[in-house]
């Protein structure tokens, strides 16, 4: 063979490894031939599926708006995102190297931290947790306000891969603003709300002391009791907005403490002839809403008034009883108990014409509640109904 | 028939003369040998018509044939025309190099 033939087969030869080299560097081979098999290349499938994952994680990372940083376990910084970058570039006072790939994200909080920063203090407090793997995750809000304006950060720390961490801040400025500004507007709301109740309980004893005021005038006694009764009703129902307001559920009263309340003042109002019985009370705490209460209260008004009224007459003294329980099945009884002469024999207080027990009934329909009667040494009333479940 | 200035009878024997043998290795039906197979006709319906002989090797069954014609990788296509052989590696998805292979005027227009 000349050496111009082996030139050019050596040419040739060349030329066709370069074919080969183009069709693989192309991805456009399939499989290679070897001495005794074929193997087939599917390697560029892999290949693809990989960089498009590459890429869409890099890009999904950039294009989140939490400012994120993934730190290694020592604290140094191993990717940061554009956000975060960003951020830096316009807070870092002088120098945003510190918080940028390969910085120290510990040493970088450092200075704050000896500033006795308390978000900074328990920011490094929470990074050194993950990383330490004495915690999964660590969540913190803090203000980071600039001179300008106020802002609020939430930092989410989570564990990541071995022992490191990933770090995001996110501006939760608008929700932190929403929230104070529900605040306000819900702390407004509740000073309105106290501030009606106020002025509805003092309308209310305005009315109860025009009817006293008319009852001192009238010459007739019956007229007069009658008069006692009416304000006596309406200091009732004014008692239960004392309550409220006076609470800081506005929503809700003590009922126990309202009892005890209206006791003291019937005591007071009916002088001479209740200072002759001895109240006794066993109450348990019941919350009631004002709408329960107002009838409740009115109820008890009735029930005490009308033992004060006519169960101890012709009797020097005596005692009452007043008892308030949440029972096990959910149930409140209240029961008001006397030692006095009874219910006239063969009476049926359902058709009394005292306008205190007919309200008696009418109330306690209203409550879905019973009402039960006994008489053994005196009169006792058991009133029994479920309170409305408070909205949740 | 269309009408020629050189006569028929050199006409008639021109398609011998010009005969291609093409060989195209491919490994089943994967991706590129697949696509080799497509653009291969494509070329053929185009530019040879029933200029050509064309054997299809599927390494796959047959590696032998493929280590004869030192086809080291697939696909490929083996071009026998005018006494010289040319291989073509790759899904043949550039028309212009197997049309030079081919000696077909729009290679020598380059």
């Amino acid at each position: 063979m000349s050496d111009r033939e082996r030139i050019r087969k050596l040419q040739e030869q060349l030329a066709q490894a370069e074919g080969v080299i183009e069709a693989l560097r192309s991805h456009q081979v399939d499989a290679i031939v070897g001495q005794d098999d074929v193997a087939l290349v599917r390697l560029r499938e892999a290949e693809d599926a990989l960089r498009v994952s590459e890429d869409l994680n890099r890009r999904t990372l950039q294009a989140l708006s939490a400012h994120i940083v993934v730190l290694d376990q020592q604290g140094r910084i191993i990717v940061v995102n554009e956000a975060w970058t960003k951020f830096a570039r316009r807070n870092a006072a002088g120098d945003s190297a510190t918080v940028a790939v390969g910085a120290n994200y510990l040493e970088a909080c450092r200075p704050a931290v000896a500033a006795h920063d308390p978000a900074a203090v328990a920011a490094l407090a929470g990074i050194e947790a993950v990383l330490g793997g004495r915690q999964e995750q660590v969540t913190l809000e803090y203000p980071c306000h600039s001179p300008q304006e106020e802002r609020w950060f939430l930092m989410t720390v989570v564990a990541f891969g071995a022992g490191g961490a990933v770090i995001t801040h996110l501006n939760i400025t608008a929700r932190k603003q929403a929230e104070e500004k529900l605040h306000a507007s819900l702390h407004e709301k509740e000073v309105l709300l106290k501030e009606i109740h106020h002025r509805v309980k003092n309308n209310l004893q305005v009315i109860s002391s025009l009817i006293s005021l008319q009852a001192d005038n009238l010459a007739d006694e019956c007229q007069r009791d009658l008069f006692g009764d009416l304000r006596d009703r309406v200091r009732s129902m004014a008692l239960v907005h004392e309550k409220l307001y006076e609470t800081a559920n506005l929503a809700r009263i003590e009922f126990a403490e309202y009892v005890r309340h209206l006791l003291h003042y019937l005591w007071r109002a009916h002088g001479s002839a209740a200072a002759a019985v001895n109240l006794k009370l066993d109450l348990q705490p019941v919350w009631l809403s004002a709408e329960t209460a107002v009838p409740c209260g009115l109820i008890l008004n009735e029930l005490a008034t009308n033992a004060l009224k006519h169960a101890f007459r012709g009797r020097a003294d005596g005692e009452m009883m007043v008892a308030l329980q949440r029972r096990k099945d959910g149930q409140v009884s209240l029961q008001v108990r006397d030692n006095g002469i009874g219910l006239p024999v063969g009476s049926d207080w359902r058709q009394s014409r005292s306008l205190g027990l007919q309200l008696v009934q009418m109330l306690s329909v209203q409550l879905h509640g019973t009402v039960a009667v006994r008489g053994d040494g005196g009169t006792e009333f058991e009133f029994v109904f479920e309170p409305p479940k408070p909205p949740s | 028939m269309k009408p020629r200035t050189k006569g028929p009878k050199t006409a008639a024997r021109a398609p011998k003369a010009t005969c291609h043998r093409l060989q195209l290795f491919v490994a089943g039906t994967e991706p590129n040998s697949q696509l080799a197979r497509e653009n291969l006709k494509r070329i053929i319906a185009a530019h040879l018509k029933d200029n050509c002989e064309l054997a299809i090797v599927d390494v796959l069954k047959d590696f032998q044939t493929a280590l004869a014609a030192n086809v080291l990788v697939t696909p490929a296509l083996v071009v026998d025309a005018a006494g010289t052989r040319t291989i073509i590696f790759g899904n043949l998805t550039e028309t212009t190099k197997v049309l030079a292979a081919l000696r077909l005027p729009p290679a020598r227009h380059e």
